[in-house]
């Protein structure tokens, strides 16, 4: 083996780019995931195979190396991957593309001077993928799939952080699901965790994707409303409210329907903490809970905020 | 004795980091696309055991502040350590970000900025340092960049491998980032036993001009 066979038995890819990002070594490893052969790019600028690279990082990065001569780390959870090499599908935490985790160093000239940069690709998608799914088996709740606890916390925490940086409007919603005892004790526990699965993906489909939707404990969940004001988190919760109420479900030959009760709250100067406002919603809840199916706003606890609902009646089943 | 710079060679060494500085900056402005105004930097001695307390009475909220730290090795031996305030990566993250915003759920913003910080003192620290090196003629190698707070930070200095009576020599600066009204400080810490090499790679210096 000669000396520069080394570079195409590594197990990570190898780029050197001159200062026209023009490529001068493309190694096996590149061949491989790439489907392009050395003699097809070498000489060529890597924008022609790969444009998705003309952008600034890249070429912040770039002249980082040759007009400092340090080393570059692009790391994955910032940039994702530079080459943007195709993977085959898998499940929920799979990753469209490779992930990859880059070095760029530069390599010096005889003379001193600095007119090559070396890329180093390392491929991180399996650790990538464990991250995830860790991450969501820490996060999520497993019955319904909504957020847990943990991460309800969490993030509550981070958007009353932000909040207090930006001043932005910061709103949620508890609901819990009304008469869910007696549906469990009517119907049975397995149907009410159908109902608890079906709720959440109902409520899901109204929600951005910046708010959170977390499993609060039992048949309880809550809402965690970014830059919505009070008014808005009160929309938000009736659409929610309405969209449970006329949800019909389906259990084994059964069928019956369920409502919920919501309390809102929004952030307001006296609250000097993130469980301030989680506790102003929950006496919301307890307020609206006394005429069930309502929303209640913490604003104001005489009455209803968005319309007077009448009680739920009682979990009906049709055989 | 432990062996320390003279004060003509600080001198000489101030003067350097003079000229390194004003280099780094025009090349951080072309580099980052974004005004980065570097102070005059300060060359000071000092004993690793004065150094925290150092950093505390220089740095308002030393201890909930941001560190990016970066080792270097080769003819010049020490740590690069870039401090920001806290809350400064909030500003750096629009300036810095990658183009596709496709965050995914499981990526948190805090992580996102740690990255953040990590590559804006990449560049910095090897702006500054890039040019101090390039003018001694004196290669350096980096390592990868960590990112830390200031309380962390004592540990990292005893795990470091300084002693306690070494003296360093703080080259400190600070920088702004023109529009994004981020200021933080560097300070480069270079271990004892490279200092012959720099004390040659100053007289050599002098006297090539």
């Amino acid at each position: 083996m000669k000396a520069t066979d080394i570079l195409d038995t590594l197990p990570i890819g190898l780029v050197v780019l001159d200062r026209s990002y023009r490529v001068q070594s493309w190694n096996h490893w590149m061949t491989i995931h790439s489907g392009i052969q050395p003699n097809t790019i070498l000489n060529h600028s890597v924008f022609n195979y790969y444009p998705g690279l003309n952008k600034p990082s890249f070429i912040r990065a770039c002249k980082t190396v040759l007009t400092f001569g340090n080393v570059v780390y692009l790391s994955q959870k910032l940039h994702r991957y530079l080459f943007p090499f195709k993977l085959p599908g898998g499940d929920e935490t799979d990753c469209e593309y490779m992930q990859q985790s880059c070095t760029m160093s530069p390599i010096h000239s005889e003379d001193g001077s600095i007119n090559q940069v070396a890329i180093a690709v390392h491929d991180v998608t399996d650790a990538v993928r464990m991250e995830r799914r860790l991450r969501r088996v820490n996060n999520l709740d497993d019955l319904t799939g909504a957020f847990n606890r943990r991460y309800l916390d969490q993030r509550l925490q981070e958007e009353f952080d932000r909040h207090r940086r930006y001043g932005r409007d910061l709103s949620m919603c508890i609901f819990d699901l009304d008469h869910f005892k007696d549906t469990n004790d009517s119907i049975g526990h397995l149907a009410g965790d159908h109902a608890l699965i079906e709720v959440r993906k109902r409520v899901t489909t109204h929600l951005r994707d910046i708010d959170v939707l977390a499993r609060f404990g039992g048949e309880e969940f809550v809402c965690i409303l970014p830059e919505t004001s009070l008014e808005d988190a009160l929309q938000v919760s009736e659409r929610l409210r309405a969209s449970i109420e006329e949800t019909e479900l389906h259990w084994k030959t059964q069928q019956f329907k369920i409502t919920a009760s919501f309390g809102v709250a929004t952030l307001s100067p006296e609250m000097l903490e993130a469980r301030d406002m989680l506790e102003a919603a929950d006496k919301a809840l307890y307020k609206a809970k006394e005429k069930r199916n309502c929303v209640v706003s913490s604003a104001e606890f005489s009455g209803t905020q968005a319309s007077p609902f009448e009680q739920a009646p009682r979990p009906q089943v049709t055989l | 004795m432990t062996d320390t710079l003279t004060e003509l060679e600080l001198d000489s060494l101030q003067e350097i980091m003079n000229m390194a500085f004003g280099q780094a900056a025009a090349d951080l402005a072309e580099v980052v696309d974004v005004f980065v105004q570097l102070n005059a930097p300060r060359v000071q001695l000092l004993s690793m055991s004065q150094l925290e307390q150092h950093l505390i009475s220089t740095i308002p909220s030393y201890e909930t502040s941001r560190v990016v730290e970066q080792h270097y090795r080769g003819e010049g031996d020490g740590v690069a350590l870039l401090i920001f305030p806290h809350g400064a990566e909030h500003q750096l993250v629009s300036l810095f970000q990658p183009e596709h915003d496709e965050l995914l759920e499981s990526d948190t913003i805090l992580e996102l900025e740690r990255e953040v910080l990590m590559e804006v003192g990449n560049i910095l620290i090897g702006a500054c340092i890039g040019r101090l090196f390039d003018l001694l003629k004196r290669a350096v190698t980096y390592l990868p960049p960590r990112c830390t707070n200031g309380h962390a930070f004592t540990g990292l200095v005893e795990s470091g491998g300084f002693a306690e009576d070494d003296f360093a020599i703080m080259i400190q600066t600070c920088f702004n980032f023109e529009d994004r009204e981020v200021s933080g400080h560097l300070f480069l810490v270079n271990r004892q036993h490279s200092l012959p090499a720099l004390r040659s790679a100053l007289v050599e210096f002098w006297g090539n001009l």
